[in-house]
């Protein structure tokens, strides 16, 4: 289920020998080989099931996840993590629909509302972990409440629907067949590739996974760089509020709790480890893709959504321990 | 500002410590302990556990700050607020639990924190210059003959000898003023140490200034120019090596006395011949 052990040794810089690449490429598909065959299985329950649009459906719907889970991604790489990523969503979400339903504000500030409210929560988050030196899974943890607090409070608790009309495009409609959702998850994937590995943001993220002691008495800002990392989180749930709401045409204040457990367990399917210090952003976007396809099996073989939630808490489960004894492993040799 | 800087004869210490203190709560850590480096010199520090040997060296990398006391870099007097204030003063330390990301390469370790770009779209654009960073590390690594083949592994590969001379590796690099060791050889295998103390000893004649902490006398004996013995944070002595002896070493430490007082009137004597 696991991926990408040994991918970011030279953060972002290709290997010299040839049997590393081979290796590192066996890992990567490792995880693409559980896709398919997941895939395989359902179409064994459901003789039918593969089809162009079954599959694109699961694209469509692994394209919040994803996003989600390359900013979680990040906040895990360096050490931390934001759980509260589901419930800022709601919360960009709902502030955008308040603004240009309610407010009648254009549409393009609207995403710029979302984006920053998220980007304004992942801040916040940031610095009471960077300065109040709290934990982040109990700052997030925080965070995760007060976000639904102020989504309900702000949509007064009801469902916002009347965005002006196209909007449903960014999930509905297609460029050369291809849907624009999922186009935005790639340009959004290639510009945090840059973040990974060409900014220090993205680097010390890495560093302060690996030893974060190390980190800081290399001489570098610490606290900056985590007030960033947790503002890139908050800004990606913001962006991937745009997505979700587009793909409702509307903004619920309780639609986002429960993806911080989709973006957590893809972050850890797609080789990302809770140690800190290792991850990818094509682990992130393999790891949702695996996500919402058994979400979406799930629910072609009838299972209630109840199920579901069960399944995807054991899933998380299953892959920090799995997680965890490859870790074990690592330290042993 | 230095007393003995007046002519050519005397050396100016790279950096010189006066009547530190440190108080943690009540406990004194140091008490009034003047400590100076000359260029290229290594000095050791030596002394039992809790003697206050890493407060001492921790206070000049700036990771804790005197009670009391100042400290002169080059003569001037200087405020180490933080371990990057002591670098831009050109002390570099290699701590004594290893400071390197065991999760990344060779270059990326040794150029934390002072990567070099390159710019991709002129002004606008620029990425990390990772072919120069691995080439700058071959070459370090070539100079101070440390072997090692594979730089873009993750460190957790290499061994604990490597990856000490990896930390030290790093800190040369800065083109540090001074290097702080603490127990380098610590937990190192017999092969791993003579690794490190090889290393050591490459920098000495390299010129390179040294503070080295460490409970193993022989390498003191070694690679030092100098020695200095703390015990409950006062010194109790501080001579050139060739005035002392391994056993004389552990003597003083345990003791806490000053054994060849007789010969040299109090105070520092100097320390090179
Ligand atoms: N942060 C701190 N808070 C309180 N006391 C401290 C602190 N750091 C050091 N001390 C105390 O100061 C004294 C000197 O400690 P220090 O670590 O400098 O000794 P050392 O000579 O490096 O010992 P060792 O050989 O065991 O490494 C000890 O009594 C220690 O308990
Ligand atoms: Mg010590």
């Amino acid at each position: 289920m696991t991926a990408g052990q040994e991918n970011i040794t030279t953060v972002g810089a290709g290997s010299t020998s040839t049997k590393d690449l081979t290796l590192r490429l066996l890992d990567k598909l490792s995880t693409v080989l559980v896709f398919i065959l997941i895939l395989a299985l359902l179409e064994a329950a459901r003789p039918g099931f593969i089809t162009f649009s079954n599959v694109s459906l699961i694209f469509l719907q692994a394209t919040t996840r994803a996003i989600l889970a390359i900013g979680e991604m990040l906040v895990i790489i360096s050490g931390g993590i934001d759980i509260s990523v589901g419930t800022v969503m709601s919360l960009a979400m709902v502030t955008m629909g308040v603004s240009v339903i309610d407010g009648g504000m254009p549409m393009e500030l609207g995403f710029v509302v979302a984006i920053g409210a998220g980007a304004l929560m992942g801040s916040a988050n940031g610095f009471l972990v960077a300065f109040a030196r709290l934990p982040s899974f109990i700052v997030t943890l925080g965070t995760l409440g007060i976000a639904q607090g102020m989504a309900l409070m702000i949509s007064n608790g009801r469902s916002l629907y009347g965005f002006p009309p196209g909007f449903d495009l960014i999930a509905g409609g297609t460029i050369l067949g291809i849907p624009v959702a999922v186009i935005i998850l790639a340009v959004f994937a290639v510009i945090m590739l840059g973040v990974f590995y060409e900014t220090k943001v993205g680097r010390y993220a890495f560093t302060m996974g690996g030893n974060e002691e190390a980190t800081r008495r290399a001489g570098i800002n610490l606290r900056a760089y985590k007030v960033a990392i947790f503002a890139i989180s908050g800004a990606t749930a913001g962006l991937a509020s745009i997505i979700l709401a587009s793909r409702i045409d509307s903004a619920h204040p309780g639609i986002g709790f429960g993806y911080e457990l989709d973006a957590i367990a893809a972050v850890v399917i797609g080789g990302g480890s809770l140690m800190g210090g290792r991850g990818t952003v094509w682990g992130a976007i393999i790891g949702a893709l695996i996500m919402a396809e058994i979400r979406f099996g799930l629910n072609v073989l009838g299972m209630s959504p109840f199920i579901q939630q069960i399944v995807v808490g054991v899933i998380l489960i299953a892959a920090v321990y799995i997680d965890t004894l490859r870790t074990r492993a690592r330290i042993k040799h | 500002m230095i007393a003995q800087s007046d002519s050519g004869t005397r050396i100016l210490p790279i950096v010189e410590m006066r009547g530190i203190s440190k108080f943690f709560g009540g406990v004194a850590a140091l008490e009034d302990v003047d400590f100076h480096v000359n260029k290229g010199e290594v000095v050791a520090l030596l002394g039992d556990n809790g003697a206050g040997k890493s407060t001492l060296i921790k206070i000049l990398a700036g990771a804790v700050f005197p009670s009391e006391g100042s400290i002169h870099v080059d003569g001037q007097e200087a405020e180490i607020g933080s371990p990057a204030r002591a670098k831009e003063l050109g002390i570099e330390t290699v701590y004594q639990d290893l400071a390197l990301c065991d999760n990344v390469d060779v270059p990326t370790n040794i150029f934390l924190g002072r990567e070099i770009r390159r710019s991709v779209v002129r002004g606008l654009v620029s990425v990390f210059d990772r072919r120069r960073m691995a080439e700058e590390t071959r070459r370090l690594l070539t100079d101070l003959k440390i072997n090692i083949t594979d730089i873009h592994a993750p460190v957790r590969d290499f061994s604990g000898g490597q990856r000490q001379t990896i930390a030290i590796a790093k800190s040369v690099y800065s083109a540090a003023k001074l290097i702080i060791m603490d127990e380098p050889t610590a937990a190192l295998g017999v092969a791993q140490q003579e690794q490190v103390l090889t290393l050591i000893e490459g920098l000495r004649n390299r010129g390179e200034a040294i503070v080295l902490i460490s409970h193993n006398m022989d390498d003191v004996m070694r690679v030092a120019d100098r020695v200095v013995i703390l015990k409950t944070g006062r010194v109790v002595t501080n001579r050139p090596v060739g005035e002392v002896d391994r056993d004389g070493l552990i003597r003083m430490i345990i003791s806490g006395i000053d054994e060849a007082l007789e010969l040299t009137a109090a105070g520092s004597p100097e320390a090179r011949t």
